[in-house]
Protein backbone atom coordinates (compact mmCIF):
# COMPACT_ATOMS: atom_id res chain seq x y z
CA UNK A 1 0.00 0.00 0.00
CA UNK A 2 1.29 3.42 -1.02
CA UNK A 3 0.13 6.24 1.25
CA UNK A 4 0.46 9.45 -0.66
CA UNK A 5 0.60 12.33 1.72
CA UNK A 6 -0.13 14.80 -1.02
CA UNK A 7 -3.34 13.07 -1.70
CA UNK A 8 -4.21 13.05 1.99
CA UNK A 9 -3.22 16.66 2.24
CA UNK A 10 -5.22 17.46 -0.82
CA UNK A 11 -8.20 15.62 0.65
CA UNK A 12 -7.78 17.37 3.93
CA UNK A 13 -7.62 20.74 2.22
CA UNK A 14 -10.45 19.80 0.01
CA UNK A 15 -12.51 18.67 2.97
CA UNK A 16 -11.65 21.80 4.90
CA UNK A 17 -12.70 23.97 2.02
CA UNK A 18 -15.88 21.94 1.76
CA UNK A 19 -16.57 22.24 5.48
CA UNK A 20 -15.75 25.92 5.34
CA UNK A 21 -17.93 26.49 2.31
CA UNK A 22 -20.74 24.39 3.77
CA UNK A 23 -20.47 26.09 7.12
CA UNK A 24 -20.68 29.51 5.49
CA UNK A 25 -23.21 28.74 2.87
CA UNK A 26 -25.35 26.19 4.66
CA UNK A 27 -24.68 25.94 8.33
CA UNK A 28 -25.02 29.63 9.13
CA UNK A 29 -28.27 30.12 7.19
CA UNK A 30 -29.74 26.97 8.69
CA UNK A 31 -28.64 28.11 12.11
CA UNK A 32 -30.22 31.46 11.44
CA UNK A 33 -33.37 29.72 10.33
CA UNK A 34 -33.45 27.65 13.50
CA UNK A 35 -32.71 30.75 15.60
CA UNK A 36 -35.52 32.63 13.90
CA UNK A 37 -37.83 29.68 14.35
CA UNK A 38 -36.92 29.43 18.01
CA UNK A 39 -37.43 33.15 18.38
CA UNK A 40 -40.84 32.91 16.70
CA UNK A 41 -41.81 29.99 18.90
CA UNK A 42 -40.70 31.87 21.98
CA UNK A 43 -42.59 34.96 20.88
CA UNK A 44 -45.66 32.84 20.21
CA UNK A 45 -45.38 31.24 23.62
CA UNK A 46 -44.95 34.64 25.23
CA UNK A 47 -47.98 35.97 23.36
CA UNK A 48 -49.97 32.91 24.36
CA UNK A 49 -48.96 33.39 27.99
CA UNK A 50 -49.92 37.04 27.80
CA UNK A 51 -53.27 36.08 26.30
CA UNK A 52 -53.83 33.58 29.06
CA UNK A 53 -52.98 36.22 31.66
CA UNK A 54 -55.24 38.76 29.99
CA UNK A 55 -58.01 36.20 29.79
CA UNK A 56 -57.61 35.37 33.46
CA UNK A 57 -57.71 39.06 34.29
CA UNK A 58 -60.81 39.48 32.15
CA UNK A 59 -62.49 36.51 33.78
CA UNK A 60 -61.69 37.91 37.19
CA UNK A 61 -63.07 41.29 36.15
CA UNK A 62 -66.20 39.66 34.75
CA UNK A 63 -66.66 37.73 37.98
CA UNK A 64 -66.28 40.89 40.05
CA UNK A 65 -68.66 42.82 37.78
CA UNK A 66 -71.20 40.01 37.97
CA UNK A 67 -70.98 39.91 41.76
CA UNK A 68 -71.32 43.68 41.95
CA UNK A 69 -74.31 43.66 39.58
CA UNK A 70 -76.01 40.89 41.52
CA UNK A 71 -75.41 42.75 44.77
CA UNK A 72 -76.75 45.96 43.24
CA UNK A 73 -79.78 44.17 41.78
CA UNK A 74 -80.54 42.58 45.16
CA UNK A 75 -80.25 45.98 46.79
CA UNK A 76 -82.54 47.59 44.21
CA UNK A 77 -85.13 44.83 44.63
CA UNK A 78 -84.97 45.20 48.42
CA UNK A 79 -85.36 48.97 48.19
CA UNK A 80 -88.27 48.59 45.79
CA UNK A 81 -89.97 46.09 48.12
CA UNK A 82 -89.48 48.37 51.12
CA UNK A 83 -90.81 51.32 49.16
CA UNK A 84 -93.81 49.34 47.98
CA UNK A 85 -94.51 48.17 51.53
CA UNK A 86 -94.27 51.68 52.88
CA UNK A 87 -96.51 53.01 50.09
CA UNK A 88 -99.02 50.24 50.70
CA UNK A 89 -99.17 51.14 54.39
CA UNK A 90 -99.59 54.78 53.45
CA UNK A 91 -102.41 53.98 51.05
CA UNK A 92 -104.16 51.79 53.65
CA UNK A 93 -103.86 54.48 56.31
CA UNK A 94 -105.17 57.14 53.92
CA UNK A 95 -107.99 54.86 52.82
CA UNK A 96 -108.94 54.30 56.47
CA UNK A 97 -108.91 58.04 57.12
CA UNK A 98 -110.94 58.73 53.99
CA UNK A 99 -113.37 56.01 55.01
CA UNK A 100 -113.81 57.52 58.45
CA UNK A 101 -114.32 60.99 57.00
CA UNK A 102 -116.90 59.60 54.59
CA UNK A 103 -118.71 57.80 57.41
CA UNK A 104 -118.76 61.01 59.48
CA UNK A 105 -120.06 62.97 56.53
CA UNK A 106 -122.75 60.38 55.88
CA UNK A 107 -123.73 60.46 59.54
CA UNK A 108 -123.96 64.25 59.46
CA UNK A 109 -125.91 64.18 56.19
CA UNK A 110 -128.28 61.62 57.66
CA UNK A 111 -128.81 63.74 60.79
CA UNK A 112 -129.42 66.84 58.67
CA UNK A 113 -131.88 65.03 56.46
CA UNK A 114 -133.58 63.50 59.46
CA UNK A 115 -133.94 66.91 61.10
CA UNK A 116 -135.23 68.42 57.87
CA UNK A 117 -137.75 65.61 57.47
CA UNK A 118 -138.86 66.04 61.10
CA UNK A 119 -139.28 69.77 60.62
CA UNK A 120 -141.21 69.23 57.41
CA UNK A 121 -143.44 66.71 59.14
CA UNK A 122 -144.05 69.07 62.04
CA UNK A 123 -144.80 71.92 59.64
CA UNK A 124 -147.24 69.74 57.72
CA UNK A 125 -148.90 68.68 60.98
CA UNK A 126 -149.13 72.30 62.09
CA UNK A 127 -150.67 73.32 58.77
CA UNK A 128 -153.15 70.48 59.09
CA UNK A 129 -154.06 71.51 62.65
CA UNK A 130 -154.56 75.13 61.59
CA UNK A 131 -156.67 74.09 58.59
CA UNK A 132 -158.80 71.78 60.74
CA UNK A 133 -159.14 74.49 63.39
CA UNK A 134 -160.39 76.94 60.75
CA UNK A 135 -162.99 74.47 59.57
CA UNK A 136 -164.11 73.47 63.05
CA UNK A 137 -164.33 77.06 64.33
CA UNK A 138 -166.09 78.18 61.16
CA UNK A 139 -168.71 75.46 61.51
CA UNK A 140 -169.18 75.92 65.22
CA UNK A 141 -169.96 79.64 65.07
CA UNK A 142 -173.60 80.55 64.56
CA UNK A 143 -174.96 84.00 63.69
CA UNK A 144 -175.27 85.00 67.33
CA UNK A 145 -171.76 83.89 68.09
CA UNK A 146 -170.46 85.83 65.08
CA UNK A 147 -172.22 88.96 66.27
CA UNK A 148 -170.84 88.55 69.77
CA UNK A 149 -167.36 87.99 68.45
CA UNK A 150 -167.56 91.05 66.16
CA UNK A 151 -168.75 93.22 69.05
CA UNK A 152 -165.96 91.96 71.29
CA UNK A 153 -163.34 92.67 68.67
CA UNK A 154 -164.77 96.13 68.00
CA UNK A 155 -164.49 96.92 71.74
CA UNK A 156 -160.91 95.72 71.73
CA UNK A 157 -160.06 97.76 68.59
CA UNK A 158 -161.61 100.90 70.05
CA UNK A 159 -159.44 100.47 73.17
CA UNK A 160 -156.29 100.30 71.07
CA UNK A 161 -157.17 103.25 68.81
CA UNK B 1 -159.53 108.17 52.77
CA UNK B 2 -161.68 105.06 52.66
CA UNK B 3 -161.97 102.63 55.56
CA UNK B 4 -163.00 99.13 54.57
CA UNK B 5 -164.70 97.02 57.23
CA UNK B 6 -164.59 93.30 56.47
CA UNK B 7 -166.65 90.80 58.43
CA UNK B 8 -168.56 87.55 57.97
CA UNK B 9 -171.90 89.29 58.32
CA UNK B 10 -173.23 92.81 58.17
CA UNK B 11 -172.49 94.83 61.28
CA UNK B 12 -175.33 95.97 63.50
CA UNK B 13 -175.97 99.73 63.32
CA UNK B 14 -174.77 100.13 66.93
CA UNK B 15 -171.53 98.32 66.25
CA UNK B 16 -171.01 100.22 62.99
CA UNK B 17 -171.54 103.58 64.66
CA UNK B 18 -169.14 102.66 67.44
CA UNK B 19 -166.35 101.84 65.06
CA UNK B 20 -167.07 104.86 62.85
CA UNK B 21 -166.88 107.24 65.81
CA UNK B 22 -163.65 105.72 67.04
CA UNK B 23 -162.01 105.97 63.59
CA UNK B 24 -163.29 109.47 62.92
CA UNK B 25 -161.96 110.52 66.32
CA UNK B 26 -158.54 109.15 65.51
CA UNK B 27 -158.21 109.98 61.81
CA UNK B 28 -160.63 112.83 61.21
CA UNK B 29 -164.13 112.94 59.79
CA UNK B 30 -162.97 112.86 56.15
CA UNK B 31 -162.92 109.07 56.36
CA UNK B 32 -165.47 107.24 54.24
CA UNK B 33 -166.63 103.75 55.20
CA UNK B 34 -167.48 100.69 53.19
CA UNK B 35 -168.48 97.23 54.36
CA UNK B 36 -167.47 93.95 52.79
CA UNK B 37 -168.63 90.43 53.62
CA UNK B 38 -165.94 87.75 53.42
CA UNK B 39 -166.51 84.25 54.84
CA UNK B 40 -162.82 83.35 54.48
CA UNK B 41 -161.98 85.36 57.59
CA UNK B 42 -164.02 82.74 59.54
CA UNK B 43 -165.06 85.22 62.22
CA UNK B 44 -164.23 88.58 63.75
CA UNK B 45 -163.52 91.83 61.92
CA UNK B 46 -160.82 93.46 59.83
CA UNK B 47 -160.45 97.16 59.12
CA UNK B 48 -158.17 98.55 56.42
CA UNK B 49 -157.49 102.26 56.18
CA UNK B 50 -154.97 103.11 53.53
CA UNK B 51 -151.77 101.36 54.55
CA UNK B 52 -153.10 100.62 58.03
CA UNK B 53 -154.69 97.25 58.68
CA UNK B 54 -156.33 96.16 61.91
CA UNK B 55 -156.83 92.40 61.80
CA UNK B 56 -159.07 90.98 64.51
CA UNK B 57 -160.27 88.02 62.46
CA UNK B 58 -160.07 84.37 63.48
CA UNK B 59 -158.22 83.67 60.27
CA UNK B 60 -155.63 86.34 61.14
CA UNK B 61 -155.22 84.98 64.67
CA UNK B 62 -154.75 81.46 63.43
CA UNK B 63 -152.18 82.68 60.91
CA UNK B 64 -150.23 84.50 63.62
CA UNK B 65 -150.41 81.43 65.83
CA UNK B 66 -149.09 79.31 62.96
CA UNK B 67 -146.17 81.70 62.39
CA UNK B 68 -145.28 81.73 66.05
CA UNK B 69 -145.37 77.95 66.39
CA UNK B 70 -143.40 77.57 63.16
CA UNK B 71 -140.63 79.84 64.45
CA UNK B 72 -140.33 77.64 67.55
CA UNK B 73 -139.86 74.38 65.58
Amino acid sequence: MNIQFSQILFQIVNFSILVGALSYLLFKPIQKIFKDRTKRIEEGQKAAEENITAQKRLESLQKKTKQHSEKKATQIVKEAKDKAKSKRLGILTQAKKDGQILIEKMKNDFETEKNQAMKKMETTMLEAVIAISKKVIGKSLNKKAHTQLINQEIEAIIKTL
Amino acid sequence: MIATIISTQKLTPVALNKIKSAINKKYGSQVKFEQKIDQSIIGGIKITLGSIEIDATIDGKLRRLYQELLSKL
